[in-house]
């Protein structure tokens, strides 16, 4: 390798993206967020599911990004195959397992469909009742550390804790769902890969998607005939 | 080549991104004597040194090209459907908008300065791994 003609080649890059590169933390961010919504939809779409986008706003789909503003203000996905029709929300307020007062923002939502409001409604609407979500995914933009895992696990068993110990829902497997699921742009790190295969030992059924970018990079070549999530847990397998 | 090699060279990144590579150089270091085990070899010093500086040039690739290839995946996406764009906040991602923009003029000058660099090889590198046969074959190879 020639150190004099790398320093040269990436100095002058750099140097003439600087102002590019002042964008690309916010622009990670925001993908992250987008990334998490496509794989999900992505998902559905490989299983035969046919995909809308519902309440677009002058054309454009607005992607809720936080627990605040209500959910009738900003677009989400309809997704549907034969009877079956489910919708897609981003950052949507539900309400815990467990029967107390919590409430649980989650970055992508799968859940049965019109049970959000599509417009102001007429009694207060504050969260998704539990029963009505499917699935969902949380997005990290972090190294997937063992306490990231583990942060994961007491989300999932305050949200699904079926998923950590029981049956399915009824037609989960039919409808070709995915389990709760945690995708992180960042890699599996180390000691993370023992845990894993821990959870698979002990029949967690959640997904780890660590490389995000790699499972949708993959989704553009060839036939795309696996979901990324399925790939994700094949691919952590193999490790 | 080793990690202040690569540190100096990333000096006038904005802080945030030189954060993310110089951790994942030192994930690397850690890493690389199992990684090499589990690939059956003996590497070098030197070899070492440059796997851990690979490591970075690779991270800062991957910066870049994770972020494009999520923003391509969406426009995919909406090309599938009738909707225009997304709008996230302020920013607006399709084919034309300015971040798809940012980040493919991002991507295609830093593929020409790898291939300048003599590191083409490094955007086809799909694991940590990858990166240290690479860096194993070029110094011990």
């Amino acid at each position: 390798m020639d150190d004099t003609r790398i320093r040269q080649s990436l100095r002058q890059f750099i140097r003439r993206h600087r102002t590019n590169f002042q964008y690309l933390p916010t622009i990670q961010s925001q993908l992250l967020e987008l990334g998490a919504l496509v794989i999900t939809v992505e998902h559905y779409r490989l299983a035969g599911y046919g995909v809308a986008p519902t309440n677009l706003i002058q054309g454009r789909f607005k992607v809720k990004r936080s627990s605040a503003g209500y959910p009738w203000r900003f677009s989400w996905f309809t997704i549907e195959r034969g009877a079956q029709r489910f919708e897609v929300h981003t950052n949507l307020k539900v309400a815990g397992a467990h029967g107390d007062d919590a409430s649980y923002v989650l970055d992508v939502a799968v859940c049965r469909p019109d049970r959000v409001p599509t417009a102001r409604p007429a009694n207060a609407w504050s969260r998704l009742r539990n029963e009505e979500l499917i699935t969902w995914v949380e997005a990290k933009k972090l190294v997937v550390y063992p306490m990231l895992l583990a942060q994961f696990i007491g989300i999932v068993h305050e949200v699904s804790p079926r998923f950590l110990a029981g049956r399915l829902p009824w037609g989960f497997a039919r409808d070709h769902h995915f389990a709760p699921t945690l995708v992180t742009t960042g890699h599996l790190a180390a000691g993370s890969r023992d845990v894993c295969r821990g959870f698979v030992r002990r029949n967690f059924r959640i997904v780890v998607v660590p490389d995000l970018d790699v499972s949708l990079a993959e989704l553009q070549h060839g036939p795309a005939a696996r979901s990324p999530f399925v790939d994700a847990m094949v691919r952590i397998a193999a490790i | 080549m080793n990690e202040t090699f690569v540190l100096e060279l990333l000096g006038e990144l904005p802080s945030t991104l030189r954060e993310q590579v110089a951790n994942f150089m030192a994930f690397a270091d850690e890493a690389a004597e199992a990684i090499y085990e589990s690939l059956g070899l003996e590497p070098s010093v030197q070899t070492l040194n440059d796997f851990v500086a690979l490591a970075g040039i690779w991270r800062l690739w991957r910066m870049i090209d994770a972020p494009f290839q999520l923003a391509q995946a969406a426009v995919r996406l909406l090309n599938t459907t009738s909707a225009r764009e997304f709008e996230l906040g302020a920013s607006l991602y399709s084919a034309q908008s300015e971040p798809v923009r940012i980040l493919s003029s991002l991507r295609s000058g830093l593929e020409a300065a790898l291939v300048q660099a003599e590191l083409s090889s490094i955007p086809g590198q799909r694991s940590l791994r990858d990166v240290a046969l690479f860096a194993y074959s070029v110094a011990d190879g």
